[in-house]
């Protein structure tokens, strides 16, 4: 059963649009990431779900009802927003039960949830500060403790953790997911890094330009793109994009003049993808010029030039010490991703 | 030359254009009001002798000044609160989603740039029996013909009325600016919260206005005490003193009486009242507002 679901929702700007056409489905207690590149419309989305946007076309459901027409205070959603939205004046206790004051929740069931939230996150010694006096981190922890106190099912993320530093990052992006699966929230969360998205999500939705490219488990997107947007999106560095010629039975590469095979297809119109990782470096093979290294700790990225193509492979720094200007380079068929033109 | 001593000499340099003008037409005169004060006036026949603390003894006695002092309060209470309140409703719809905002925006702020004795023929011309706006529209409904201005009983409301219309406008585009720095995501984050609009101003927004509310507090106060230019055009005090107010009194008696010692008595008083005003608002606010 679904807990949450859009149905052909679409939003407009007058003409403009904004998103269109979008169906999900998100179950109880999922933690589902809106992935994609700035204004795909992932943030309107989750704005949509929230209620702070009105849906121009289609139906929101949220646990079998349609809010299409619910004020966002009813629709059983707490939300945490980039910039935090701590009220400034109000110490980091009052923060927190701001929400609870509004529902007239009586004061000491909010003293006692508020000590309860505080210790998850972590907040015990800062109940008196202003949200002038916290650190980045911290801030986020109070818009996070703000968001759970409210016992709402659902929790909505906007890109939370992208004014942290990158060790921080990292720390509360297990914090999340750890709490998340405590309290058995569902929770949708949007982010255009595709690290936090691989690492964190049960399910990722991969937007562009408005639309759903592709949903799924995060290891079904990185293993089995089904468009080409999927496979230049996701991975470090993404998949090499390599366009063939095609002689009516195989496609083939013309690499310095030798006709190289590359997969055999009938079909006229297709691209392939090979990610970095899966191409190697060897004795034999195809003779390749290094163009550069990319040096990134425990791997290196060797960029060289197949046919037409700059192409990255991805390889253990260990391996590329003694290095030459020319390297051969192989590759296991079954590792090519097609997708149509 | 000793380098401290040279930076001494450049520390001076550089503040002494500010402290002569600061001093001579600031500081200066103020001490020789405050010393003109214990004096005698001076005339013809009569020279100028030390008197002591009699002016300020007269200063408490003469009715007139007992008026225009209560006037003043009355001045003061009926423009400050009212203006500021009018301020914060105009910015919080002008802030709003509504057609044509520059407009009315504009329109809010136009008595402000006028100047004040144009604003007292504009209103002279309202309040003007038989003929004046006022009473033409209380005609339409068979009211009689009432003399605004020249009614003890009204008149004082009447200049109060002034003050608002031409301050509100002006305290309203400060209110506009600091509305305008508190970010959207607060009312969308109390919002997701199911808070009212107006818990919502009663917690975050006028709270945070604080600051700009004290500062506006201040100038209004200010106001109340400087600004009597209408007067002049309007009522001159009148009628039987019911509109004078200190300012203008020290105008008559400085101007008019020629009493100089006596208006530099009422002079004291009047920057006496001024300073424990400003530093009593900002003690008692100071701790009671967020500054960010």
């Amino acid at each position: 059963m679904n807990y949450i679901q859009l149905k052909d929702v679409s939003k407009y700007w007058g003409t403009t649009k904004a998103v269109e056409n979008l169906n999900i489905e998100i179950k109880k207690g999922e933690f589902v990431i809106f992935l994609g590149p700035s204004g795909c419309g992932k943030s309107t989305t989750l704005r949509l779900i929230a209620g702070l946007e009105e849906v121009s076309s289609g139906q929101i459901e949220i646990d079998g009802k349609n809010v299409n027409n619910t004020d966002p205070a009813n629709r059983n959603v707490s939300m945490v927003f980039q910039s935090y939205a701590l009220f400034p004046h109000l110490n980091v206790a009052e923060n927190i039960i701001f929400g609870l004051k509004v529902r007239k929740v009586e004061k000491n069931e909010r003293n006692s949830r508020l000590v309860k939230v505080a210790e998850i996150v972590g907040l015990e010694d800062l109940l008196k500060r202003k949200p002038s006096e916290l650190s980045g981190g911290q801030r986020q922890r109070v818009a996070l403790a703000r968001a759970i106190i409210s016992d709402n099912p659902i929790c909505l993320m906007d890109e939370p953790l992208s004014n942290l530093d990158a060790k921080l990052r990292h720390q509360m992006r297990v914090e999340i997911r750890e709490l998340q699966k405590k309290l058995g929230i569902t929770m949708i969360y949007v982010t255009h890094d595709q690290t936090e998205a691989m690492s964190m999500a049960d399910k990722i939705v991969l937007m562009n330009e408005g639309h759903i490219v592709q949903q799924g488990k995060p290891k079904e997107l990185f293993e089995n793109p089904s468009h080409m947007f999927t496979a230049k999106f996701l991975g470090n560095p993404p998949m090499n994009i390599i366009e063939t010629e095609h002689d009516g039975e195989s496609h083939f590469i013309n690499h310095n003049g030798e006709k190289i095979d590359f997969r055999q297809d009938n079909k006229k119109d297709l691209v392939f993808g090979l990610r970095p990782e899966d191409i190697q470096v060897s004795d034999k093979g195809i003779k390749c010029h290094v163009n550069f290294l990319d040096y990134q700790g425990s791997e290196t990225i060797i960029n060289t030039t197949l046919g037409i193509h700059e192409i990255n492979i991805k390889t253990d720094s260990k391996k590329t010490d003694d290095l030459n200007q020319e390297i051969h380079i192989k590759w296991n068929t079954k590792d090519i991703k097609v997708f149509e033109k | 030359m000793n380098t401290k001593i040279s930076h001494h000499i450049y520390g001076w340099l550089l503040v002494m254009p500010a402290v002569i003008l600061m001093g001579t037409f600031t500081h200066l005169p103020s001490v020789t009001t405050l010393i003109s004060s214990f004096f005698s006036n001076e005339t013809k026949k009569r020279p100028s002798i030390f008197i002591g603390a009699e002016n300020y003894e007269y200063m408490f006695e003469d009715p007139v000044f007992v008026e225009a002092v209560m006037n003043n309060l009355w001045y003061s209470l009926g423009t400050i609160i009212p203006s500021i309140i009018l301020a914060i409703i105009m910015a919080l719809f002008v802030n709003s989603k509504l057609p044509g905002k520059t407009l009315v925006r504009m329109a809010y702020f136009t008595p402000t740039i006028l100047p004040m004795i144009a604003v007292s023929n504009l209103w002279l011309f309202f309040y003007t029996p038989d003929i004046g706006l006022l009473d033409q529209i209380g005609a339409l409904f068979g009211l009689e013909s009432h003399n605004w201005l020249g009614d003890t009983n009204t008149v004082l409301a009447c200049i109060i009325v002034i003050t608002i219309w031409k301050e509100a406008g002006f305290f309203m585009i400060f209110y506009l600016a600091a509305l305008q720095n508190i970010s959207p995501d607060l009312k969308e984050a109390a919002a997701l919260e199911g808070s009212s609009k107006l818990y919502f101003f009663r917690r975050i927004t006028f709270p945070l206005l604080m600051p700009i509310t004290l500062f506006i507090l201040i100038n209004a106060t200010l106001n109340s005490f400087k600004l009597v230019d209408h007067l002049f055009i309007l009522t001159k005090g009148g009628p039987n003193n019911a509109s004078n107010l200190i300012l203008y009194y020290i105008y008559e008696v400085a101007f008019s009486f020629f009493d100089f010692s006596y208006a530099a008595t009422i002079t004291i008083f009047l920057l006496v009242i001024l300073a424990i005003i400003s530093l009593a608002q900002f003690v008692f606010f100071d701790k009671r507002i967020h500054y960010r």
